[in-house]
């Protein structure tokens, strides 16, 4: 394989908990900075050397009752100062997938030729508004699906309970996907979870939206940020020794409401933008180590093992009853403790996602480590799938 | 939050008469229906401009899935309350049920749209727009009208 273009020279995140002394700006400056730390190994970066910048963000501004963010973010960290060349900072809304989708404008933003290094972040603030439900239903239809009581949970649900249908997946299979993801999410420092759950656990928890329990669901309120430096992979050597390539990016819409799919227990997005990595990549979902997926519901964990093509459709519940997807399986799934345990502060996931892979690709995820890997895949979707992100990474011996 | 009442006045048809859009080219049905003059299929698209018919969807369906929603509903949602993907025969829509014994559904139940019901009103005091949806409840089948009955005498 040759050398990809777009390099990754530096990941940083807060931890994930709810940050009840922390504003918005705050937490992604404390991200931004640990990034920056971490792409100076050789030489040391500095805001003048950056062209442009990405934000995720869904939710902050209803949350907050504030627009406008990008250039709130720039000017904090001198990105919107004579010396920095005021560079511009573009925010990107995509529902859950707002980080991720943040991080595929950057990622294009390199390839093209036109910068040379960009900064990516994604953050999300959500203790600062109760009530959260409403606000996060407008990732749903919100005349056709939230208007009439349907909530994040409740899609979930629907999609679940046709699965359960369909291919007989069991509940107890569901709560499986909780209780790997808590075991890992334990030895990750920067979770908001850091407690081992047993299956007895998740199907005591409180029932959400049947079949859906409390345990079934990433937590409802997650504060946090996470920051990617990209640049142009002939450049990334001058700062770092190790740079983590990005083998290819895509993403893919479906319609907004559930009811207007064909069928209700794949995500075709999903399936789309994996079949558009694996063909720019040329590889096929054999090479890929580990994935970080998009765990908001225990169900969409399985559709993500079936949609990204490592099982066939209707086995995903199978795969994790035979132990396919924990840390030392054949593939494993959310080394991080994905979005049930690490958290779900919305517009970061997809960017702490890259931020864990990168780690996970240098070696240095200490407990939750995946042995030898080379190839890891990021998974991010919005709503219940209406979009999609997905990304390749790779590090050097993958080459 | 308050939404101005035309929003929720142009919503009208499908809201209360199930109103949906067919092509005349390709038989494909859209809900909520497109705009009449403008609105397009999205296989056949610009070929289907002026070209759509307005229908009213069938008043009987089976229940595709559902869920119980207990927790995490949107202010002025008052739990439990059920939602279901039901299979209108030419379309599949999302509905509220009611009238129903939460303990009795199951998927591939018959149910039929009654109303236009009362969703709840708009905002925290309760001064906006009071919105309305059809719904949709059970319809007993002979069999399990004969079970109940059997259980009642038992
Ligand atoms: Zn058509």
């Amino acid at each position: 394989m040759s050398e990809p273009g777009v390099a990754i020279i530096g990941v940083g995140m807060t931890k994930i908990k709810e940050h009840w002394d922390k504003s918005i700006v705050h937490l992604l400056v404390e991200s931004g900075l640990e990034a920056m730390d971490d792409a100076s190994q050789k030489e040391e970066i500095h805001a003048e050397n950056i062209d442009i910048g990405f934000l995720g963000i869904a939710y902050a501004g209803s949350v907050l009752n504030q627009r406008h963010i990008g250039p709130m973010l720039a000017e904090q960290v001198g990105l919107a100062s004579a010396r920095a060349y005021h560079i511009p900072v573009v925010r990107v809304e995509s529902a859950d997938a707002s980080g991720g989708f943040a991080f595929f404008q950057a990622y294009l933003a390199i390839k093209s030729g036109e910068y040379k290094i960009a900064v990516v972040s994604g953050v999300e603030k959500l203790s600062d508004y109760q009530g959260i439900t409403y606000i996060t239903s407008s990732s749903l239809d919100r005349e056709y699906e939230a208007s009439l009581g349907g909530t994040p949970h409740a899609m979930a649900a629907l999609i679940t309970r046709r699965h359960m249908h369909e291919f007989n997946t069991t509940r107890e299979q569901l709560a499986l996907i909780a209780v790997k993801n808590h075991e890992n999410g334990f030895y990750n420092p920067k979770a908001q979870f850091r407690k081992k759950i047993s299956i007895e656990d998740v199907l005591d928890s409180e029932m959400i939206s049947d079949p859906l329990r409390t345990y079934d669901f990433a937590p409802e309120t997650s504060d946090g940020a996470a920051t990617v430096i990209l640049a142009d992979s002939r450049l990334a050597k001058k700062y770092t020794d190790d740079p983590i390539y990005v083998l290819a990016c895509a993403g893919a819409s479906d319609s907004l409401a559930l009811h207007n799919r064909k069928n209700f227990v794949e995500l075709k997005s999903v399936v789309q933008a994996a079949k558009n990595v694996y063909k720019k990549a040329n590889i096929t979902p054999r090479k890929v180590d580990f994935v970080e997926a998009h765990d908001f519901a225990t169900i969409y964990e399985i559709l993500a093992y079936e949609d990204l093509g490592f099982v066939k459709k209707g086995k995903g519940g199978k795969a994790i009853e035979e132990e396919l997807t924990t840390l030392k399986g054949e593939i494993p799934f959310n080394p991080s403790g994905g979005l049930k345990a690490r958290g779900h502060p919305v517009g970061a996931t997809g960017v702490a996602q890259i931020v864990e892979s990168v780690l996970q690709l240098r070696g240095k995820a200490d407990g939750r480590q995946v042995k030898g890997a080379k190839i890891g895949l990021t998974e991010n979707i919005g709503g219940t799938g209406a979009t999609a992100v997905i990304s390749l990474l790779c590090n050097g011996d993958a080459l | 939050m308050s939404s101005s009442p035309a929003r929720y006045w142009r919503e009208l048809g499908a809201r209360y008469r199930l109103e949906a859009s067919k092509c005349t080219i390709c038989g494909a049905v859209y809900y909520p229906p497109v705009t009449p003059c403008l609105g397009m299929c999205q296989a056949c698209r610009r070929k289907s401009i002026g070209k759509m018919k307005t229908i009213r969807l069938p008043r009987r369906g089976k229940i595709v899935s559902y869920t119980i929603v207990r927790d995490m509903a949107p202010p002025d949602f008052k739990t439990p309350y059920a939602i279901a993907l039901i299979d209108l025969g030419e379309k599949t829509i999302l509905g509220r049920l009611t009238d129903c014994n939460l303990d009795e559904l199951h998927i591939g139940m018959e149910v039929e749209a009654v109303g236009p019901r009362r969703l709840g009103e708009q905002g925290k005091d309760k001064s906006g727009i009071i919105k309305y949806s059809m719904m949709f409840r059970p319809i007993s089948t002979e069999k399990e009208v004969e079970v109940k009955l059997k259980k009642l005498k038992d």
